[in-house]
């Protein structure tokens, strides 16, 4: 009962958290993104914080389809990577130090976009499991240097088994086997895929976007997610 | 004996106030994600052609729906060509990234540049 109480606060603060907070405008959260008229975005490889060694390259997968449906140009993440590494750059801590400014200059990009990957994970507990993709990404114009835009999300997938009409321990124990084979077959790809377009829901439109240049007004940011508040200027 | 139907999988979206995500079909991307994915992942000669098919379906699928090839499909598929030694014909992809793209001119010119010196490897 105890730990029912507790789920259902649990819960309550997810729900309020998730819908409360005030929403800006994407043209009072991105000003500079509006100034500048960013059209082309160069991804760099992912800064990998989750436990998951693999998650890095499997990320690259899930990130330029939402890009280019936001209206950019998205240049091609596997040539991307493959001149990176034969620059000696395949370091993501080289390219994060590196200032923006070097791949206008070496790529022709307005605009370089940082991810960091902050969870990848499977999570099992008594009777369930969840798989969990969290993200953090960064605009950042090669002209300026400045951050144009900033979004970070995160998507749970809960893997807990139905309960079937088996009683006692042997339908315990069947939960328990059929939560773990859920869990495990569970793709993160669509998962990442998924908060990939939930994050980008807040950027201002690139110029191949039907609403390109009409959407300043859209309600759809989260305040809390734009820090440190812009300055209207 | 009374028979329980759970919900079993729940989606919480802790961004962007719960708002329905919007997808817009302005390009036709077809297995592109998937077939990458496979190919990064088992590396074998069979996942290589499935990213190369998916990346020529994408090319036809678009041409024959009157839609704009999505940015970088040509170069990604004309870089695949010249690895393997086409890089007369990658060039033409090249080109055609560059017609429909113009912002991505110095990226193509240097990739073109540093292929053709080296017989199409980096």
């Amino acid at each position: 009962m105890k730990a029912f109480k507790l789920a259902s606060l649990v819960l309550c603060v997810l729900l309020l958290t998730s819908c409360a907070p005030k929403l800006i405008s994407k043209g009072d959260a991105y000003p500079d993104c509006y100034k500048e008229v960013p059209q082309s975005i160069l991804v760099l490889p992912p800064i990998n914080e989750s436990t998951a060694a693999d998650a890095k390259d499997f990320y690259s997968t899930t990130i330029v389809d939402p890009l280019a449906f936001a209206g950019y140009y998205v240049f091609p993440i596997e040539v991307v990577a493959e001149i990176l590494k034969k620059e000696g750059l395949a370091d993501t801590e080289m390219l994060m130090n590196a200032p923006p400014q070097k791949f206008k200059e070496y790529f022709g990009a307005d605009a370089v976009l940082y991810v960091k990957i902050l969870k990848w994970d499977t999570v099992y507990f008594v009777l369930g499991g969840n798989v969990t993709v969290a993200i953090d990404s960064e605009l950042k114009s090669t002209t300026t240097g400045k951050t144009l835009w900033k979004y970070d999300g995160s998507l749970t997938v809960d893997t807990t088994a139905q309960d079937r009409n088996v009683p006692g321990i042997a339908g315990l124990i069947l939960k328990l086997i059929e939560t773990a084979a859920k869990t495990a077959a569970m793709d993160y790809v669509p998962i990442a895929r998924s908060v990939n377009y939930m994050v980008l829901q807040s950027m201002p439109f690139g110029k191949y976007h039907k609403q390109h240049g009409q959407d300043k007004g859209f309600e759809v940011v989260r305040e809390d997610k734009v820090k440190p508040k812009d300055q209207k200027k | 004996m009374k028979k329980f139907l759970f919900i079993s999988m729940i989606i919480c979206f802790f961004i962007s106030g719960c708002a329905p995500v919007a997808h817009h079909p302005q390009y036709y991307w077809g297995n592109y994600s998937h077939a990458l994915y496979k190919n990064k992942k088992d590396h074998t000669p069979e996942s290589y052609q499935e990213y190369k098919n998916a990346l020529a379906d994408i090319m036809e699928k678009s041409k024959t729906r009157g839609l704009l090839v999505p940015p970088g499909i040509y170069s990604e598929y004309g870089f695949i060509l010249a690895q393997e030694g086409k890089f007369e014909e990658a060039q033409g992809y090249f080109n055609l990234e560059k017609e429909k793209y113009p912002e991505s001119k110095i990226f193509v010119d240097r990739l073109i540049n540093t292929l053709g010196k080296k017989g199409g490897s980096l």
